[in-house]
């Protein structure tokens, strides 16, 4: 009965698969910082609006390509809930009930809370490097960092949503701090920021990332790595039914 | 009060002693309710509850946890004094014992703590043990779980989210990632309420499948229930045959010189389908049947408490259940849904808001608004608003 919200969270895992010489061989290097066949995280996402702002904070573990599983441990209300994440199948857990749930197709496409991440952002990303043509467009300073400027194409068939997309990655470490989306009539639709570059699971990256909308003035989603291991030995059967119920916040 | 005394000392015992060895949650919650046209001498019954849940985990080792599990209530209003039976409609009965402590007791106000969760577990890697007062909850539609043997209940008594527990032995063995064989033995003083399952769940095509076998109320039951998708809709089913009721299974509520449920003969068969989608805009669209081969198809409120009795969740042949939900804003959800009974053509209809408005604190309003006769399934059920306030922790 309850509408099952996160759903979408799994695809967070992907997101370490994803943020990504020529302007491709930047992109393609930039990528290559958060892949990884499989990882450990722990993440908070924030909204902000302008009236309000709500927190989550969770533990990813994945297993590229196909193995996700999400356990929120905070807020209170929704602590202990589980998503898992097999090839085209999700299922949630609901501790309350000890009950498993499958989920849909049409149920995965819902947001939480409102959030500024799409599914794809999330998603998508992975497709930086092989779904555009790259253009190097300048070098700018950022954040006190010398960057490339790239503009980014969508490849005809690719069937990206967008008209163009503007990415800075610095010279050294190839890491993303900011990414501007366009749409096709060359409007911008949104503004990605990476900041509080650390040390995390042995590479060095932005670990905190907003989303922030062009035309909502005040309101932004932010996304914030506390740890994170690259590379984990996890089996496949790690992402089991029953491991979804042995998990502790 | 030594009942108190022994109350207090259990929460003492639960206070956390290390930190990472414990784990303890729950929440405070206030439902205010009123309720008309359901007595018949009443105009309107107000009433305030206060519901206190607390949760706990005592994590042994890293593969033993004991898990205890308590529901505090207080209630002050009409229905204490007024309700005939009041007491043990809101208190969960068990086979082996109840577990519940009456608090107070005087004219319009009555509380009681219970404690609804109280196992030990034990997991191995490709198997698990638990014992004790859990929830064995299987079954995949949303609102009528026919394959639920041990807790199956009304989607009506929407403010005991977790649902009881059962007292019963459990084994799991695992087989794969999303496959399993699970035994459950429900032991209990008298012979018809103890039970012994087995089920077997798989998962192929894209869809899990669970099917159990099970000795129940001294008869043989089968059951089954799958969960996939067609064209990224929700689809999913169940169904559960056993012997027919006997009267001795229907307890007080037998009715002599009535139709009973334990009147004519051949197996019980009940059946569940229900279809869901979303769509992108986050509208929501649930449909949702039931079949009782044994339901009866006029005078069901008669032989309401009957069902209940019978382990049955409705005591009409066919149900059907429509719900449709929107996220109005990222913080508040409306939603509607109807229960209908297609042969006395009665219906309850309940919107709700639900309005995330801090962090931990849900609010939540709700109408139970039945129509129908007097002696239809939903015409006895008055209109009810009920308003709840959640905070967790």
């Amino acid at each position: 009965m309850k509408p099952i919200k996160v759903a979408f969270l799994l695809l967070l895992g992907c997101v370490t698969a994803g943020l990504a010489q020529n302007a491709t061989e930047i992109i393609r290097k930039s990528d290559e910082l958060m892949r990884a066949n499989s990882s450990i995280s722990e993440l908070s996402m924030k909204i902000i609006k302008p009236e309000w702002t709500r927190e989550m904070r969770m533990k990813v573990w994945a297993l590229e390509p196909d193995f996700t599983l999400v356990l929120i441990t905070a807020p209170a209300r929704d602590k202990g809930t589980v998503t898992l994440k097999r090839k085209q199948e999700v299922w949630n857990y609901l501790p309350s009930v000890r009950r498993t749930i499958k989920i849909p197709p049409s149920m995965m496409l819902q947001g939480w809370m409102g959030s500024d991440f799409t599914n794809d952002d999330l998603v998508r990303q992975s497709s930086i490097v092989v779904d555009y043509e790259h253009k190097l467009a300048g070098m700018e300073k950022l954040d006190g960092y010398d960057c490339y400027k790239i503009e980014m194409i969508p490849k005809p068939e690719a069937g990206v949503v967008w008209g163009k997309v503007l990415i800075w990655i610095t010279r050294k470490g190839f890491m993303q701090l900011k990414a501007e989306y366009y749409d096709e009539d060359a409007v911008l639709v949104k503004t990605m920021r990476g900041s509080d570059i650390r040390k995390l699971g042995g590479r060095t990256f932005p670990t905190r990332w907003a989303m922030i909308p062009n035309d909502k003035p005040g309101q932004r989603t932010v996304l914030i790595y506390h740890d994170i291991r690259f590379n984990p030995k996890i089996k496949s059967s790690f992402f089991s039914l029953q491991n979804m119920k042995r998990l502790r916040p | 009060m030594p009942r108190c005394v022994i109350l207090l000392i259990l929460l003492f015992l639960w206070v956390p002693l290390k930190a990472q060895d414990w784990d303890i949650w729950g929440y405070g919650k206030y439902l205010g309710s009123r309720i008309t046209g359901y007595l018949p001498q009443e105009d309107a019954l107000v009433d305030h509850q206060l519901h206190l849940r607390l949760n706990s985990r005592w994590y042994l080792s890293p593969r033993g946890t004991l898990a205890m599990e308590w529901r505090l209530r207080a209630f002050y209003g009409d229905l204490p004094g007024k309700l005939p039976g009041f007491k043990s409609y809101v208190v969960s009965s068990y086979p082996l014992t109840d577990m519940a402590w009456t608090l107070a007791d005087e004219g319009s106000l009555f509380a009681y703590a219970q404690m609804d969760r109280f196992f030990w577990d034990y997991a191995a890697d490709d198997w698990q043990v638990t014992i004790g007062r859990q929830r064995v909850a299987w079954g995949t539609t949303l609102v009528w779980n026919v394959s639920d043997l041990y807790n199956p209940q009304s989607i009506l008594d929407f403010d005991y989210e977790e649902r009881p527990g059962s007292d019963v032995l459990r084994f799991q063995y695992f087989t794969g990632p999303a496959s399993r064989w699970e035994v459950v033995m429900q032991p209990a003083g008298k012979k018809r309420q103890r039970s012994l399952s087995l089920m077997g769940a798989f998962n192929r095509w894209n869809y899990d499948f669970y099917l159990i076998m099970a000795w129940q109320r001294e008869k043989p039951v089968l059951a089954g229930a799958f969960s996939g998708d067609i064209a990224g809709a929700g689809f999913r089913g169940e169904f559960k045959a056993s012997g027919h009721p006997r009267p001795v299974d229907l307890e007080e509520t037998y009715l002599p010189g009535f139709v009973n449920l334990s009147d004519g003969r051949g197996a019980d068969v009940q059946m569940t389908l229900s279809l869901d989608y979303t769509f992108a805009n986050s509208l929501y669209l649930h449909g949702e049947i039931l079949y009782n081969s044994i339901g009866v198809r006029e005078n069901t409120a008669l032989l309401a408490f009957q069902a209940q009795k019978a382990g049955l969740l409705s005591a009409a042949r066919y149900s059907l259940f429509a719900e449709t939900a929107y996220q109005w804003h990222p913080l508040v959800r409306l939603d509607l849904f109807t229960l209908f009974n297609p042969d006395d053509r009665s219906y309850i209809l309940a919107p709700s808001v639900s309005w995330s408005a801090a962090t931990n604190l849900d609010v939540y309003l709700i109408g139970l608004l039945g129509q129908g006769n007097r002696l239809s399934e939903f015409g006895a059920m008055g209109r009810a608003s009920y308003l709840r306030l959640k905070y967790s922790f």
